[in-house]
């Protein structure tokens, strides 16, 4: 270190006036590199006349900033992004593996409660008896066939044939909107699908059917 | 900055600079690595999850623990045939195929044993698939009538669902 600026030193005599370098003494030799030579405020001591030209005196930039970052080394390009090796190794993956753990199971998540229909205890006898129907303007019948078709029947005793699911909850809706019906009743056929009769239990839950009953029959409508 | 007294080689500081867009994410991993926890624990790889219950707008909601299960599925070989499982999928406990009358004897014997052993169940909730016969619940569900202590005063009968989304 001594002898590049002892070297520079002498180049800087054999171009001539111009650089204004102090030339380095032995007082320098165990202060950082990054020591300033002197103070900022205070001029410098030049052995030969200097000619007026105003330059930065004091340390190397920056380094009158005692928080300002250390210079780079000779040869390296400073840039914001140049990697630092004291991060250690790259968290993405691992972060990206939790995720898709993380909605695995809340996915697949099965918790104890589950979701109920409160229904009666049945009748302990045989498929088939029947109990006589309440009076018809309390009611609205759904019944069932082994088919699956619905058929919705009104306070106009009117029965309707409906095809399709959507069909059954509007005539159920249309019976429930008189105003006077309070009863949904099913009759199910015992060839019919359990999906079904939920589906006409929740069309007279949804109109506020204050009892709903189920009849099983091996009778078609 | 080093002084004339100090030897050693001291870096200056590096002053961090408030605009730079750098975001330290080490909070939301813990609380990732917590939900993922929480969850591990929670969850529980259970085969009933996937009877295909029917669909309905709105129930109610009560813990399996305190309930009796009845679980009604199809056959997958042979859709004509309904299996009835008392308590969880298993081959052992699968209702043996027979007269109606046994089979709903069957059914009212391991309600009343269930009921007997742990008194706190107050309910009893029958699983049975959309796609299962009429005919089948109401086997169940009459087979649930025959047990006295199913009856008794407090314990109530469900059908379990899904709720429609």
């Amino acid at each position: 270190m001594t002898e590049k600026r002892q070297e520079g030193a002498d180049s800087a005599d054999s171009v001539g006036s111009g650089f204004d370098l102090v030339r380095p003494t032995e007082e320098y030799s165990g202060l950082s590199r990054y020591a300033p030579q002197h103070q900022a405020n205070e001029p410098m001591v030049l052995d030969h006349p200097t000619p007026d030209v105003s330059f930065h005196q004091g340390g190397w930039k920056g380094i009158d900033d005692p928080e300002a970052a250390p210079q780079p080394r000779e040869g390296h390009q400073r840039s914001r992004s140049f990697p630092d090796a004291s991060k250690g190794m790259d968290m993405t993956p691992m972060v990206d593996v939790t995720f898709l753990l993380l909605i695995f199971f809340m996915v697949t998540a099965s918790f104890t409660l589950q979701k109920v229909l409160e229904q009666p205890h049945a009748k302990t006898d045989s498929i088939g008896k029947e109990d006589p129907l309440p009076p018809a303007s309390d009611f609205v019948q759904v019944a069932i066939d082994p088919t699956n078709t619905y058929y919705v029947t009104t306070q106009d005793h009117q029965e309707i044939e409906c095809p399709s699911e959507s069909e059954m909850r509007a005539r159920v809706k249309a019976g429930f909107a008189s105003g006077h019906v309070d009863r949904l009743l099913v009759v199910a056929h015992v060839e019919s699908l359990h999906s079904k009769v939920i589906s006409a239990w929740d069309a007279g839950a949804i109109n506020g059917a204050s009892t709903i009953e189920i009849q099983t029959t091996d009778h078609s409508p | 900055m080093a002084s004339d007294d100090n030897n050693s080689i001291q870096l200056p500081k590096r002053k961090r600079n408030p605009d730079d867009g750098e975001l330290d994410i080490t909070p939301m991993i813990d609380v990732t690595f917590l939900l993922l926890a929480f969850f591990v624990v929670v969850s529980k790889m259970d085969p009933q999850a996937n009877v295909p219950l029917p669909l309905y707008n709105s129930g109610k909601s009560i813990s399996e623990k305190t309930s009796v299960t009845l679980i009604v599925v199809l056959d997958k070989d042979n859709s004509e045939r309904a299996m009835i499982y008392k308590g969880t999928m298993s081959d052992e406990n699968l209702v043996p195929e027979g007269e109606e009358e046994e089979m709903e004897d069957n059914i009212a014997e391991f309600v009343e044993n269930e009921l007997f052993a742990y008194p706190t169940k107050d309910s009893i909730i029958i699983k049975a698939a959309g796609n299962c016969k009429t005919r089948t619940v109401e086997l169940v569900k009459r087979g649930v009538g025959k047990s006295e202590l199913a009856r008794a005063e407090g314990r109530k009968l469900y059908i379990g669902i899904e709720e429609e989304q």
